[in-house]
């Protein structure tokens, strides 16, 4: 068994809105006590529609927010209170893919140049030096020959071929951790699964642990073991993704899972069985769990408290009353 | 009546910019049955929305070519000029739901307002009629009433694609396109939109053109598919033999490149990327990154080719060499 | 592109300081230059002005000069006779007319008679003269004395006159029809020098100068000095003001506004408030008091303008754009790879947003230039320099349009409309190039 890379306990980051000079300050409340742990060299899958808290949280774990509270811990150091200047080692060790392969490179800086950055910034080696790392990083993100793609400038590149770039960027540091916030989703369909193939190889290779923030359920057992399955601001439910696919035990689990259709014609035939209604807003979820409203299990007497831990038989949990109440869910498989 | 609703022959749609003619939409040629629902998919720059845009003749500023028949209900409308295609088919026999739709609601306008609006332009029917019409159709697409009073930053991104689609649905068409309805929608959402789809569907007689990237997604309205490259129709078949059995290799491969929840399989992915639409690959257009690649494919076009019970494709490993 | 070449070229062709000397008419440089005279190229419009004319006795051989020194026997006497003749066909009186002598001896000036031959052969005596000095001159047209002369001469022949006739109207005018509006006699003039030279070696030389009323591409000013020399000059000065001006100003409430949005807080607050201070306090009559209080330097000036400009309204509407940027992706990650706020500032946003500021920035280039112009204009300038606005002011104080010198109005005035024309249609067609690229971002 690998040690944790990563330790994140009782997590929360609240947004405070503030209506007026007089009136109480509101939160948003992004990240809502989250607790889990990412081993060395794992890949895992934090799936949430926009709106759930999940890109928060990737940026909270990478100190672009500062935490409301809770604790962070980095390889065994608390990172959650340093201050920018004390964080400089993390920033080599913790690395960010964003969304956007457009807006994630600055225009007027050739694909060379952006490379050199992060390493200008942290004095690694010299000019020969660092040419030569950025050279080889360009090789290993497949964006050969070298010298059709390091003098370009971004607007000359396509989407995929920037996020091979941003990829580049955000491993030329040798990080052990990587967040990549919905890496494809603004890719085509086709590449997206280049980009995540290549990301799987390097992630493989170098050992680096993944957090993979995405809303596509389905790609998510391509690329890591374990999936979290978060819900306005908490994780609902988490567990080896096989696992979680065949068998749910979240209601929230069990209406994704409905929703989402594989390409089958039979489709058209049927109606899916699925809540109504949308993802509560976070300035005021609902109280207790945060799905109650939506939810075909509800029970009135307890579902408006927070729910308990409840352990899945080998590793994860999910966050809800049936087990406690000795029920469970209806899931078959079935669309309906 | 005539059981096709929709007739496409030899749709040409080219525009003009500055380094060149873009072939937007190239040869297109497909029918589609009344009450049936076609699924245009492709990657982003196929031209599927321009095709789209090209049926409701809705053309850009810099068009250069416009040619071919658009026959709805058995009536050729490209031989209508521009002022009797907006009285008579435009958001009347056919309308359109557009890409990123929620943004194009009108933030000062109600929405029960806006609902009506389309009936109350087109000026056949009484002002409160059109209100009492609006209110029905806004019900038919699941919002609550108390919504009809409210303004589209109140409603949530569900509600108002719903509210679009009821824009669209108000006049009664007989077609309607959606061009990427759910592509900003979370996921329990996007399924309940389908099954509001699906209802329509049963209830009324509108066949749906529904364009999207996501094949999957395509496939909870689909009867048939057609797949767009480059501006051609690559392949067009029933929903049963293209999901199951696709012919054109570009189609297997995007089938291999959908992920399956449900299912374990190896997901593959499509080496280079679209070309572009001004100066397309020589021969079939597909042909620079086609596993199959034969000598003719760099040299020829091939035609479509018709496999039977309605499954036409592009190909030369489907046709006979000539 | 016309103006810059032209300042290029005027660098090249006059340096600095030689300007500066040249303008203030160090030495005698212009004292060849007819005052207030129009630019030549009004000949072509039908005019018949007269150019300046110049002979030198030193030149003895050439066309018109004759210069014969003859010893007087039995003496230390010279005689020396200088004849200097020139064609008078123009259509107007000469404005000046002076003689310079350049003598060399050793205890007695040289005394020379001078005498004025016209066309029609009339010869009169001019002036009795000793030499004052190795160099001296002979105003003839200013020379009171001769004038009186002149004047009594013509009464003599005439009879009395309605008007006191100017030195060279007699000397050049057709005395049987002689008026207020005559025109000159056409002809061979002479001007015939008779001296006699005393001591060892003696010598004497004449230069005559019957001074045109036109001169140059540009004309002249009170002073002599050659308009074109000062319109040319004029034009890197603006040029340099006016660039260095805007492109500083622009360049720091960039800066300011970028920090301004980027930090946020209090930062932003407490650069906004000082903006907004700034931007109620009065910039033209803060400066003219200023200018009017302390001679200032143009480079100084310069500096002045600056700080009463630099939190100004770029810094407001910059910050708008800022505040935008900062949302990029591009930033967010920088921060993630451990890039410095100081860094993220100055190469990730600044760079961004400095195209669309470069068109403004070259159209604003014309107001830093007419603001110099208006202090100039008013005398609050610096009074060294030949800027256009300088030119303008001088001729104001001399009353330029009162006395019909309009181009010396107009020919700075022109080049303040060129420079104004040049840069506004540089700022829109920048402006055109660089924001489609904008749509893009």
């Amino acid at each position: 068994m690998s040690e944790p890379i990563l330790q994140i306990t009782n997590l929360k980051k609240y947004f405070e809105i503030s209506e007026g000079l007089f009136s109480e300050p509101k939160y948003v409340k992004a990240v809502d006590d989250v607790s889990f742990d990412l081993d060395k060299g794992e890949a895992i899958s934090l799936v949430g529609e926009s709106g759930s808290g999940k890109t928060t949280l990737g940026m909270t774990i990478l100190r672009l927010h500062d935490a409301t509270d809770g604790k962070i811990i980095f390889d065994g150091r608390d990172i959650t209170n340093l201050n920018s200047n004390e964080l400089m080692w993390y920033r080599k060790k913790a690395a960010l893919v964003q969304q956007d392969p457009f807006g994630a490179l600055p225009s007027f800086m050739s694909i060379r140049r952006v490379l050199e950055e992060p390493l200008i910034i942290h004095k690694l080696g010299d000019k020969e030096e660092r040419i030569e790392k950025v050279n080889k990083s360009l090789e290993e993100v497949r964006l050969t020959p070298i010298e059709d793609f390091a003098p370009k400038y971004p607007h000359m590149l396509s989407g995929g071929q920037l996020q091979r770039v941003a990829i580049a960027r955000a491993l030329i540091l040798d990080p052990e951790l990587v967040i990549a916030d919905e890496p494809v989703s603004m890719l085509d369909a086709s590449v997206r699964i280049e980009i995540l193939t290549l990301m799987r190889e390097l992630q493989e290779k170098k050992r680096i642990s993944f957090l993979y923030i995405t809303h596509n359920l389905a790609l998510t057992k391509y690329f890591s073991e374990r999936l979290f399955i978060m819900y306005a601001g908490k994780v609902v439910e988490a567990g080896n993704i096989k696992e979680v696919i065949e068998e749910p035990l979240h209601p929230y689990t069990e209406a994704l899972m409905k929703a989402i259709p594989d390409p089958d014609p039979d489709n058209r035939h049927k109606i899916r069985k699925i809540p109504k209604g949308e993802p509560p807003s976070l300035l005021s979820p609902p109280e207790g769990c945060r799905f109650h409203p939506r939810c075909q299990y509800y029970m009135p007497e307890v579902c408006k408290q927070e729910p308990p831990v409840h352990h899945r038989k080998k590793e994860g949990f999910a966050l809800c009353w049936l087990y406690e109440k000795g029920r469970s869910l209806n899931y078959n498989n079935e669309l309906n | 009546m005539p059981d096709n609703i929709l007739e496409i022959n030899d749709l040409d749609m080219y525009y003009s910019t500055k380094k060149g003619v873009v072939r937007a939409v190239d040869d297109i040629n497909f029918t589609l049955p009344r009450g049936n629902t076609l699924a245009l998919v492709g990657e982003s720059g196929c031209g599927k929305s321009s095709l789209a845009k090209a049926i409701i003749r809705l053309l850009p500023r810099n068009i250069d070519t416009y040619k071919g028949e658009v026959i709805i209900d058995g009536k050729d409308t490209m031989r209508l000029n521009e002022r009797e295609y907006r009285e008579n088919v435009r958001w009347k026999q056919i309308s359109m739901v557009f890409q990123g739709a929620l943004n194009s609601l009108n933030p000062v306008l109600k929405v029960g307002f806006q609902v009506a609006e389309p009936l109350i332009i087109h000026g056949d029917i009484a002002r409160e009629k059109c209100v009492l019409k609006a209110a029905n159709m806004i019900k038919m697409v699941g919002i609550p009433d108390n919504f009809i009073d409210r303004y589209p930053f109140e409603l949530s991104g569900g509600m108002k694609q719903r509210t679009v689609l009821a824009m669209a649905l108000i006049n009664n068409p007989k077609i309607v396109i959606l061009d990427e309805p759910t592509s900003a929608l979370d996921v329990i959402t996007q399924a309940n939109i389908m099954n509001l789809l699906k209802d329509l569907k049963k209830e009324t007689d509108i066949s749906f053109i529904y364009i999207t990237h996501d094949i999957a997604v395509s496939s909870e309205l689909a009867d048939s598919v057609g797949v767009m490259y480059a501006g051609e129709i690559a392949e067009i078949a029933s929903a049963e033999e293209f999901y199951k059995e696709p012919a054109h290799p570009y189609s297997q491969l995007l089938m291999s490149s959908v992920p399956t929840l449900r299912t374990d399989k190896e997901l593959k992915f499509i080496k280079g990327s679209p070309p572009s639409l001004i100066d397309p690959p020589k021969g079939c257009r597909f042909h620079p990154r086609c596993p199959y690649v034969l000598n003719i494919c760099k040299e020829k076009s091939p035609k479509q080719t018709d496999l039977g019970h309605n499954h036409y494709v592009r190909c030369w490993l489907h046709t006979e060499t000539e | 592109m016309l103006l810059v070449g032209l300042s290029a070229y005027t660098v090249i062709t006059i340096p600095y300081e030689q300007a500066v000397s040249l303008w203030r008419g160090e030495g005698r440089i212009y004292i060849e230059n007819p005052r207030n005279a129009q630019p030549e190229w009004v000949n072509y419009f039908g005019n018949n002005l007269p150019k300046t004319i110049t002979l030198d006795s030193r030149n003895a051989g050439t066309p018109g000069v004759t210069k014969l020194i003859t010893p007087v026997t039995g003496t230390n006497i010279k005689l020396v006779r200088i004849i200097l003749s020139f064609q008078y066909n123009y259509d107007s009186f000469p404005s000046e007319l002076n003689i310079f002598f350049e003598s060399r001896y050793n205890e007695s000036a040289p005394l020379q008679k001078i005498f004025w031959v016209k066309p029609d052969g009339t010869e009169i005596k001019l002036i009795d003269y000793i030499v004052k000095g190795k160099i001296d001159q002979q105003y003839l047209s200013a020379n009171q004395d001769i004038n009186i002369n002149l004047n009594n001469y013509i009464k003599s022949l005439y009879g009395p006159q309605n008007t006191t006739y100017q030195t060279q109207t007699i000397l050049f005018a057709n005395e049987d029809a002689l008026s207020k509006n005559s025109e000159p006699l056409k002809g061979t003039y002479k001007l015939v020098i008779e001296g006699t030279l005393f001591g060892e070696n003696p010598d004497t030389d004449t230069r005559m100068v019957v001074y045109g009323k036109v001169h140059g591409i540009a004309g002249t000013d009170h002073l002599r000095r050659d308009l074109i020399v000062g319109i040319l000059w004029g034009t890197p000065v603006a040029l340099a003001f006016g660039i260095t001006a805007s492109l500083t100003i622009s360049l720091l409430q960039l800066i300011l506004a970028t920090i301004s949005g980027y930090y946020g807080g209090r930062v932003d607050g407490f650069i906004q408030r000082i903006t907004e201070i700034y931007m109620i306090l009065p910039f033209l009559p803060i400066l003219v008091m200023i200018a009017a209080f302390y001679k200032l330097d143009i480079w100084i000036l310069l500096l002045v303008i600056i700080i009463l400009s630099v939190f100004g309204p770029g810094v407001k509407s910059n910050r708008a754009l800022v505040m935008q940027i900062k949302e990029y992706p591009y930033i967010e990650a920088a921060r993630a790879y451990g890039a410095s706020n100081a860094r993220i500032v100055f190469l990730y946003i600044i760079p961004k947003i400095l195209p669309p500021i470069v068109p403004n920035l070259i159209a604003a280039v014309p107001s830093y230039v007419f603001l110099e112009a208006a202090l100039a204009f008013l005398g609050l300038g610096d009074p060294q320099l030949p800027t256009w606005g300088k030119i303008i002011n001088d001729s104001f104080t001399e009353g330029a349009l009162y006395k019909g010198y309009y181009y010396w109005v107009l020919e700075p005035a022109l080049m303040l409309v060129l420079t104004a024309f040049a840069f506004s249609f540089l700022g829109f067609a920048l402006d055109k190039i660089i924001n489609p690229k904008l749509k893009e971002v």
